[in-house]
């Protein structure tokens, strides 16, 4: 039989009644999620039709460029919208529907039982309190019977769990005292104070150099194996992707891609969205990666007022059938031939993507397709590095 | 922080004798003394030896007694940076000296009309400020509501409305038609100076004090209320929409908490910054609501003494006058300080 995996946190006061947490049962259940802003030229489609599942003790990324619609799709779970955004659809969390729920509920969830980490540090941290003070409040909006001495205790704890060192005095310390890479960790103590069930993690490593990356990476691991949380780690480094995530979400102007776990994502892609994002990365043991230039994916994102018809990638998809159908009908996610890891691609060619491998895709269609393109692009730069490298040579003569 | 203080004060030093050194130029290079030395019938004996001092290379005979200065006993001018110099070493240790016109005490003028000055700046400023946060803060978080459509339009109002106007509709309104629209016989608000002379006990005192001070008060405090809101409004909808408001509320934190203790304490540091220097503004700057009101205070004794051409009584009010500005530029500074922990320096 199904165990709870998590006793209830004694100091909760006052939560709607939520579903005790069993494996194999999800704990949040996104189903056609859809996020639009009016603005002045349309209706945005900021997140159009979003489903996904996280389970308890899984890592699950959610990976796009910008505009794909995966911070807001996040924001709109933790309901920190603004009020201009109209959010429909099923947001479910414990068998609790939070789109339906009243705001003093959700409030009680959110920071609690659901945190977030925000992606720049600096600016999400309040610049006139404490660390410690911005800490202790997160613990004293769920757990208002803590002590003050405990909550300085907890705090302190939760300062040294992500480790930053020498917490006593740091508990004291300002945002603005703190290096990138400890404000980063400070955030995300302050987000699992309450041993959050779910927390959702917005680029917690963008705004880091490499080996913070790697160490906050490594704080939020070693946080998953502690507190038993599940985590949605939303980035745009497939690096990060590939070594923290369990399953993976890949979204492209504001609808999931394709999802499957990481392994199937990162070997065999079958969408050319994800094929491009493959190719595109620095490879360094694939023949010629060395001298050869970067794949990149053509053109832009779309506009999320001005959709292209059918699927939204096949103006910039190397594979598309055109007209039909691939600029007529907007395919739906669907599973993939083979079903290990419920693999699901929203393509309409995702049966014939199986032949393709993306480390081959940096000779051949990408460099041609984009030769003129990248003229037009390098040549100022170019004109540039030109005219700087005559000055000397002027001044010589 | 004590050390920045200490370091601040050093360097407003300078600013105030530079300060003092413009306004003894500006002020002597407008008004001859002389000419009022030779207006003036009834100046004490001791007043004529020290401006005679301050202003003759040696001292003349002719001048203390009196009597018109004969051929033989020509005395030299002094130099202007030798006058300056006599004027500040005496304006230091506290000497100002009498007025050329009424003969009184420079000094005892002074303190009595910053006193009334002073109450019309803390009644004034205290009430402006809760005013103006309290609009500010609704109109930011209710931004485009009805509130705050009538605010903005308000203080607009406020700001294009010339306080000599301002002060005498009020006067019309409130002191003349109010009385007879109530059919009694006194105002019930007094539009001249801060206190009635029959009132004893401290209940009535302290009621006719309000009474006179309701007008006055209200007159400045419309200007204030008008441009402080504004700043509040606009500071507080920047804040509200940073991403630390944002991580305030995905805490759990009730909006009450977001909105009062993340947003306001960030929203108040560039208020309080203009407040200051503001304030720091307003000891000189009352002139027309003083008038108006028939205050004795900063700005009245300035337009008597510029009317009388009295050098000796101006130079001090513009001496406290820059004292108070560089004193609450200072504390505008410190403020910053205190409030911003980023700006905390050592």
């Amino acid at each position: 039989m199904a165990q709870d995996l998590k006793a209830e946190n004694p100091q909760d006061v006052g939560l709607p009644p939520l579903d005790p947490i069993r494996a194999g049962e999800p704990l949040l259940s996104v189903r056609d999620l859809k996020v639009r802003f009016k603005t002045d030229d349309g209706i945005l489609k900021a997140v159009d039709g979003v489903s996904y599942d996280v389970y308890p003790n899984e890592v699950v990324g959610i990976v796009g460029e910008s505009g794909s619609g995966k911070s807001v799709s996040s924001l709109a779970i933790m309901g920190l919208l603004p009020k201009s955004a109209e959010v429909t659809g099923e947001i479910v969390f414990r068998g609790q529907d939070l789109l339906h729920m009243d705001e003093k509920d959700r409030r009680k969830l959110r920071g609690g039982r659901l945190a977030m980490v925000f992606q720049d540090a600096l600016a999400a941290l309040n610049p006139v309190f404490t660390v410690g003070d911005q800490i202790a409040e997160a613990i004293a909006a769920h757990q208002p019977k803590m002590g003050k001495q405990a909550k300085r205790k907890l705090t302190m704890d939760l300062l040294d769990l992500v480790g930053i060192p020498n917490p006593s005095a740091r508990v004291d310390q300002y945002p603005h005292e703190f290096s990138g890479g400890m404000r980063q960790r400070a955030m995300i103590a302050m987000s699992i104070a309450n041993e959050p069930d779910v927390l959702i993690a917005d680029e917690p490593t963008t705004a880091l150099d490499v080996t913070i990356q790697a160490q906050v990476l490594e704080v939020l691991e070693r946080i998953q194996d502690r507190t038993n949380s599940a985590i949605v780690l939303i980035t745009h480094d497939l690096g990060v992707v590939a070594g923290v995530a369990d399953r993976v979400v890949v979204m492209y102007a504001g609808r999931p891609v394709e999802t499957s776990v990481v392994d199937e994502i990162f070997y065999h892609p079958r969408h050319p969205y994800t094929i491009g994002l493959m190719a595109s990365l620095p490879r360094l043991d694939a023949a010629g990666a060395r001298t050869e230039r970067l794949y990149r994916i053509k053109g832009q994102p779309p506009s999320l007022i001005f959709l292209p018809s059918g699927c939204p990638f096949h103006p910039r998809c190397e594979f598309a059938e055109l007209p039909a159908p691939c600029s007529t009908i907007r395919p739906d996610l669907e599973l993939v031939d083979h079903t290990y890891g419920r693999h699901m691609a929203a393509c309409h060619r995702r049966h014939d993507m199986a032949d393709v491998n993306p480390d081959e895709l940096h000779a051949d269609a990408g460099a041609e397709l984009e030769a003129v393109e990248d003229a037009a692009v390098i040549t100022p730069a170019e004109a540039k590095a030109m005219e700087q490298l005559s000055v000397p040579t002027e001044e010589q003569e | 922080m004590l050390t920045f203080i200490v370091r601040r004060i050093a360097y407003s030093i300078p600013v105030l004798l530079l300060a003092s050194l413009l306004v003894f130029v500006f002020v002597h290079a407008t008004s001859d003394p002389l000419a009022k030395y030779a207006q003036s019938r009834d100046l004490t004996l001791k007043a004529r030896q020290g401006l005679a001092q301050g202003i003759y290379q040696q001292p003349c005979r002719e001048f203390v007694t009196g009597s018109p200065p004969t051929k033989a006993m020509t005395c030299t001018k002094a130099p202007v940076l030798k006058q300056y110099w006599y004027w500040l070493s005496h304006f230091l240790k506290g000497k100002m000296g009498n007025s050329f016109v009424t003969g009184r005490a420079v000094s005892a003028d002074l303190r009595s009309s910053f006193g009334n000055t002073l109450q019309l700046i803390i009644w004034g400023v205290l009430i402006s400020a809760l005013l103006s946060i309290s609009i500010g803060v609704l109109s930011a978080v209710r931004q485009y509501s009805l509130p705050d459509y009538i605010f903005t339009g308000l203080s607009f109002v406020g700001l294009s409305m010339p306080t000599f106007w301002f002060g005498l509709i009020a006067i019309d309104l409130f002191s003349n038609r109010l009385s007879s629209l109530l059919h009694v016989h006194y105002p019930i608000f007094f539009s001249l100076g801060l206190h009635s002379s029959h009132a004893r006990g401290f209940f009535p005192a302290a009621l006719d004090y309000a009474r006179h001070l309701a007008l006055p008060v209200a007159t400045l405090t419309v200007q204030i209320v008008a441009s402080w809101s504004r700043y509040e409004r606009s500071s507080m909808l920047d804040v509200m929409s940073a991403d630390y408001i944002r991580t305030a509320t995905a805490k759990g934190l009730p909006r009450r908490k977001v909105i009062f203790r993340h947003a306001l304490r960030n929203a108040l540091i560039p208020l309080v910054t203009v407040m200051a220097l503001d304030i720091g503004g307003l000891f000189g700057g009352l002139v027309v609501t003083e008038q108006i009101f028939s205050i004795h205070g900063m700005g009245a004794l300035f337009l008597s003494d510029l009317g009388n051409g009295d050098t000796q009584a101006l130079l001090p009010w513009l001496m406290v006058t820059a004292v108070f500005v560089v004193l609450f530029n200072l504390l505008a500074d410190v403020l910053y300080g205190v409030l911003d922990p980023r700006i905390r320096l050592s």
